[in-house]
C-alpha cells in the first residue's frame, strides 16, 4: 500500500521541484519589478520633470466633497488639495500667503475696514491670470457662488462657521471681491479665504449634495482629478493649463497616485519597499525610531494642529470643584507621559492653542508641574482627607474617577490611560478605565457628560475658534446633544472674551484676547493639554520639493514636488 | 433523492430568515447611523432628523427589517450611508477580488492539504509525521494577521537580497501585467492558504487513520487485493467523503480569514469593505455583505448535503 502511495508522492515531488525552479527563476529575475536603485533628490538640486509619485495614506473619506458632512475630514482636503487653490493659505511658518488673491487682506494694509454702521468689509483682488482648468477665468462670481452654496440649507454641510457671519459678497468688478460683515469678524481668513472657491460655471444647477461626491470636474490647482477607485487609489494628473505654472511650467509631476492602506505597519513596509514614495503615517510610540532606521527615507514629525488633552468633566461632581481638577492636574506628569508614550517626539503641551501659529502662542498650563504638595493642598481645600498612603476620601467615600477614551483610534491612547491610572493612584486618586467605540464616545458618552476624565484630541484651528469649544452656548444639550463643549464648562467672563476676540480683526489684538482666554482656562483647570500629536510625513529621498507644513497640509505645495530619475 | 432535495430547500428558507433577523437586530444595537454625522460636524438637530427620515431610520425596527429584507431579495440593496452610492455597486466592485483570493486558497489548501494529510497518515509516528504535525499545529495556532506580517517582512528581506521587488506588500496593480498581479496577490493567498492547509492535513490524517482501522479495509486485504487498490479504492475513497461537507464549511472560514488578510495587505475586497462599513456605521452595506455571506454559506451547505447524498446512499436513506 505504501509503495502505491509513494508513487503518487514521487510524481508530486517532480511537480514541486518544477514549481521551486520556477520560483527561483522569478526571484533571480526580480520579476521585472521596480528597481531598488534610488536616485537622491539632493537639496537645492534642479527639479526634474515627469513621473508618477505614489502617496500612501491610512485614511480614506467616504466622499471627496469636503464641504459636506460625510466628507468633512482633513484627509479629504488633503486629497483634493492639488485641484483647488484657495485665495490665501498658511505657509510652513504659519504666515498667511496670497494664492488666488493679489495680496493678503489685513487691517494694517487697509484691505480690512470697519464700516460706519459698525460692520466690517474685507476687500481683495483676484489675480488676473487666475483661471479654471477648462479655461474659464476664476472671478468674484465664483466666490459669491461659494457663499450662496454654503448657506443653502438644502446642502448637508458639516459647518457654516464664518460664512454665516457674512451679510453679503459683492463684486464691484469681475476681479474685485468685497466680503461684507454686519459686525467685525476675526476668522475671515481661516474660515472663508483659506477655503477654495467653487466653480460657478461647473456647479450651478447641479445637486451639490451628490455631484462632486466621487469626482472633481474642474480644477483651479496644479492637478486635475483623474479617477477614484474606492479602497484602492485616487489619481490626480497634471493640469496642463495651470494658471500659476510660472516660468518653470509647474507642476513637475505627471501624476500623483494616493493609495489607501489601512494598516500602519503596511504603510511602513511600503516605504521600505519603495512601493510608496511618500507616506502619511499615524503617530505611534516607536515610529520616529523606525523611520530613522529606514534606509533612503527622510521624514518630518512636526507637532500637529490638534491638541491631545485630558478632559475634565466640569459639569458633575467631583470634578465640578476647581480644586479637585487642579489636584488631578498636579498629579499628572506630562513630561514622563510624552517620554514613555511618544519617546519625546514632542514635549508636553502648555497651551490649548496649536504651536503652528505662533501669533497665539502662550504657555499658561506650564504651571501644572507634578507636585504632591499641591495635590494635597487642593484636595484638602475641596474637603478630602487621607490617612497614610490610602485613598483620598470625603464623607467616607474614596475619590474614584471614571476615565473614557476611544478604543482602537490611536494605539498610544491605551498606554496613556494606563500611565495616568498609575500616576493618579500614586497620589491616592482612583481611576477606572473604559475604552469604547469612537462613535459611541463622541455621539453619546462625551456630549452627555457621562464620564469624569476623558482623553481625546480637539482641533482648535490655526486661527483658534474658542466659541466652538469653551462657551456656555456650545455645551451639548438634549435632544441632539450637538455642541463641542464636552467639558460642560460655562464662564460668562470667557463668553464675553470669546465674543470680543471673534469681533477683533486685528491679529495682534486678537492674539492678546486669545491668550487671556487660554490663561483663564488654565486658572479654572478646565482640562489639561497633554501634547500635540506629531503629524508625520515620510518620503523616499528621490522625492524633491516636499516642505512639511503642519499649519496647513503637507500637500500644500504639490506643484513643487518632483521625482529624481 | 427528491425528498432530500425538498427537505433541504424547505430548511433553507427559515434558516435565512432567522440569520437575517439576527444580523439586523444585532447591528441595530449599535449607535445610530447618524452618530458619525454628530462626530464630524456641527449639523443641526433638524438636519440630522432630515437625514434619518430620508433613510427610514426613524421608523420602528421591525418595519425597517421587513422593508430591508423585501428590498434585498428584490435586488434593491439600498444606498450606502457613507458614500451615498448604491450598495450593490460597492459590493459587486469588491467581490471578484475576494472570490479570487478565497477560491485560489481553497484550491491550493485542499489540493495540497488532503494528499499531504494522507501521506503522513500512512507514515504514522515516523519522522515526517512528527515534523508535519509540528508545522501544521504551529500554523493553526498562528493568527492570520501574524502570518501575514511575517510574510510581509519576508518580502522586505527578499527585496534586500535580490535588489528588486519580488513580492509587493500591499495593494492591487495600477493596470498592470499578469506578473504584477502574481507579485501582489501571492502573499495574501499564501497567508490564507498556509493556515488552511494545516487544517486539511490534520483532518485528512485523522480521517484516514480512522478508516484504515476499519473492518472492511482488513477484509479487502484478506481477500488479497493489491495494496494500491485497497488504499485508493477502499480507504481513500471513504476517507475523502466528508471533505465535500467540509469544503462548504471552509468557504465561510476563508471569507472570515480574507477580512483580516485584506486589511493587512491593503486589498480592496469584501473584507475591507465590511470593516469600513462597520466602523463607519454604514449598516446598509454591512448588512448586505453579511447577508451575502449568509446566503453563500447556506446554499453551499445545502449543495454539499445534496452531493453527499449522491455519493453516500446512507444519507439518502436516512
Amino acid at each position: 500500500m505504501w509503495d502505491a502511495w509513494d508513487d503518487v508522492v514521487r510524481s508530486s515531488r517532480t511537480l514541486l521541484v518544477a514549481l521551486a525552479l520556477l520560483a527561483l527563476t522569478l526571484l533571480a529575475s526580480g520579476c521585472g519589478s521596480a528597481s531598488t536603485e534610488t536616485a537622491e533628490a539632493a537639496e537645492g538640486a534642479e527639479p526634474q520633470r515627469g513621473g508618477s509619485l505614489t502617496v500612501s495614506l491610512s485614511k480614506e473619506p467616504a466622499i471627496i466633497n469636503p464641504w459636506l458632512a460625510q466628507g468633512a475630514m482633513a484627509v479629504t482636503w488633503m486629497l483634493i488639495d492639488g485641484t483647488n487653490d484657495p485665495l490665501v493659505l498658511l505657509d510652513q511658518g504659519g504666515r498667511w500667503q496670497p494664492v488666488l488673491a493679489e495680496r493678503v487682506p489685513t487691517v494694517e494694509n487697509g484691505d480690512v475696514r470697519t464700516t460706519s454702521g459698525g460692520g466690517m468689509d474685507v476687500h481683495l483682488m483676484i489675480r488676473r491670470e487666475a483661471s479654471w482648468s477648462d479655461g474659464v477665468p476664476l472671478r468674484c462670481d465664483d466666490v459669491a457662488f461659494t457663499w450662496r452654496t454654503v448657506m443653502d440649507k438644502e446642502h448637508l454641510l458639516s459647518n457654516r462657521l464664518g460664512w454665516d457671519a457674512l451679510a453679503s459678497v459683492d463684486c464691484p468688478s469681475e476681479r474685485e471681491v468685497v466680503l461684507r460683515f454686519d459686525e467685525p469678524y476675526a476668522l475671515y481668513m481661516s474660515r472663508i479665504l483659506a477655503l477654495p472657491p467653487l466653480p460657478r460655471h461647473a456647479l450651478e444647477g447641479k445637486d451639490f449634495n451628490t455631484f462632486w461626491n466621487d469626482r472633481i470636474t474642474v480644477s483651479s490647482g496644479p492637478f486635475l482629478f483623474d479617477e477614484w477607485q474606492r479602497g484602492v487609489r485616487l489619481v490626480l494628473r497634471r493640469n496642463p493649463r495651470y494658471w500659476n505654472a510660472g516660468p518653470r511650467q509647474r507642476p513637475y509631476l505627471d501624476r500623483i497616485v494616493f493609495r489607501f492602506v489601512k494598516d500602519a505597519n503596511t504603510l511602513k513596509m511600503q516605504l521600505r519597499m519603495t512601493e510608496a514614495d511618500v507616506a502619511m503615517i499615524p503617530t505611534d510610540t516607536n515610529l520616529v525610531a523606525e523611520l530613522k532606521a529606514t534606509p533612503d527615507v527622510d521624514f518630518a514629525a512636526p507637532p500637529g494642529a490638534v491638541v491631545e488633552q485630558l478632559v475634565f468633566q466640569n459639569g458633575r461632581p467631583p470634578l465640578n470643584n476647581v480644586d479637585v481638577r487642579k489636584a488631578v492636574a498636579y498629579a499628572v506628569d506630562r513630561e514622563m507621559l510624552t517620554e514613555v508614550v511618544l519617546r519625546k517626539q514632542v514635549g508636553p503641551a502648555h497651551s490649548t492653542m496649536v504651536p503652528s501659529t505662533p501669533a497665539y502662542e502662550s504657555s499658561p498650563f506650564s504651571r501644572f508641574e507634578p507636585s504632591a504638595a499641591k495635590v494635597k493642598k487642593h484636595l484638602e481645600a475641596a474637603g478630602y482627607r487621607r490617612s497614610g498612603t490610602g485613598p483620598w476620601k470625603k464623607g467616607g467615600k474614596a475619590l474614584e474617577l471614571e476615565f473614557v477614551a476611544a478604543a482602537g483610534s490611536y494605539p498610544y491612547r491605551t498606554r496613556v490611560a494606563q500611565l495616568l491610572q498609575q500616576q493618579l493612584e500614586g497620589h491616592g486618586i482612583g481611576m477606572s478605565i473604559t475604552l469604547i467605540m469612537p462613535e459611541v464616545l463622541y455621539s453619546s458618552v462625551a456630549p452627555q457628560g457621562r464620564f469624569d476624565l476623558g482623553e481625546w484630541s480637539e482641533l482648535t484651528g490655526v486661527e483658534p475658534a474658542p466659541a466652538l469649544l469653551y462657551t456656555c452656548a456650545a455645551i451639548p444639550r438634549k435632544p441632539q446633544w450637538a455642541g463641542k463643549n464636552r467639558f460642560r464648562y460655562c464662564n460668562p467672563k470667557v463668553d464675553a472674551l470669546v465674543a470680543r476676540a471673534d469681533r477683533t480683526a486685528d491679529a495682534a489684538a486678537r492674539g492678546e484676547l486669545i491668550r487671556e482666554i487660554d490663561s483663564i482656562l488654565a486658572d479654572d483647570a478646565v482640562m489639561l493639554p497633554l501634547f500635540f500629536p506629531p503629524d508625520v510625513v515620510a518620503w523616499n529621498q528621490r522625492v524633491g520639493g516636499i516642505v512639511p507644513n503642519a499649519a496647513s497640509y503637507h500637500t500644500w505645495n504639490l506643484e513643487d514636488w518632483w521625482l529624481a530619475k | 433523492m427528491i425528498a432530500l432535495l425538498a427537505t433541504r430547500l424547505v430548511q433553507l428558507v427559515p434558516t435565512l430568515i432567522a440569520t437575517s433577523a439576527l444580523m439586523f437586530f444585532i447591528l441595530s444595537l449599535g449607535p445610530s447611523p447618524t452618530a458619525h454625522l454628530q462626530e464630524f460636524g456641527n449639523l443641526s438637530g433638524e438636519e440630522i432628523a432630515k437625514i434619518a427620515h430620508e433613510h427610514g431610520w426613524d421608523r420602528p425596527l421591525p418595519q425597517q427589517y421587513l422593508s430591508w429584507l423585501g428590498d434585498y431579495f428584490r435586488g434593491n440593496w439600498g444606498q450606502s450611508v457613507r458614500t451615498l452610492t448604491p450598495a450593490a455597486e460597492l459590493i459587486l466592485d469588491r467581490l471578484p477580488l475576494t472570490i479570487s483570493i478565497a477560491a485560489i486558497s481553497l484550491f491550493l489548501s485542499v489540493g495540497i492539504g488532503v494528499p499531504l494529510g494522507a501521506y503522513v497518515a500512512v507514515r504514522r509516528y515516523q519522522r515526517v509525521d512528527y515534523v508535519t504535525t509540528f508545522i501544521t499545529l504551529a500554523l493553526m495556532a498562528m493568527p492570520a494577521f501574524f502570518l501575514a506580517l511575517i510574510l510581509q517582512l519576508f518580502a522586505v528581506q527578499l527585496r534586500s537580497w535580490t535588489g528588486g521587488v519580488v513580492f509587493y506588500t500591499s495593494g492591487i496593480p495600477d493596470g498592470g501585467s499578469i506578473v504584477e498581479w502574481f507579485q501582489r496577490l501571492a502573499l495574501p493567498v499564501l497567508a490564507l492558504t498556509l493556515t488552511h492547509i494545516a487544517a486539511w492535513v490534520r483532518y485528512q490524517r485523522g480521517e484516514l487513520l480512522n478508516v484504515l482501522g476499519q473492518e472492511y479495509v482488513k477484509c479487502a486485504r484478506a481477500k488479497g487485493l493489491p495494496e494500491k487498490v485497497v488504499f485508493l479504492r477502499h480507504a481513500m475513497r471513504n476517507a475523502i467523503l466528508p471533505i465535500v461537507t467540509l469544503i462548504a464549511i471552509d468557504m465561510g472560514k476563508l471569507l472570515a480569514g480574507a477580512v483580516v488578510v485584506e486589511a493587512v495587505f491593503g486589498l480592496p475586497g469584501i473584507g475591507t469593505l465590511l470593516i469600513d462599513s462597520v466602523t463607519g456605521r454604514d449598516t446598509v452595506v454591512a448588512l448586505d455583505i453579511l447577508m451575502l455571506v449568509a446566503v453563500t454559506m447556506v446554499v453551499a451547505n445545502t449543495v454539499a448535503d445534496l452531493i453527499y447524498g449522491l455519493l453516500d446512499p446512507r444519507v439518502r436513506v436516512a
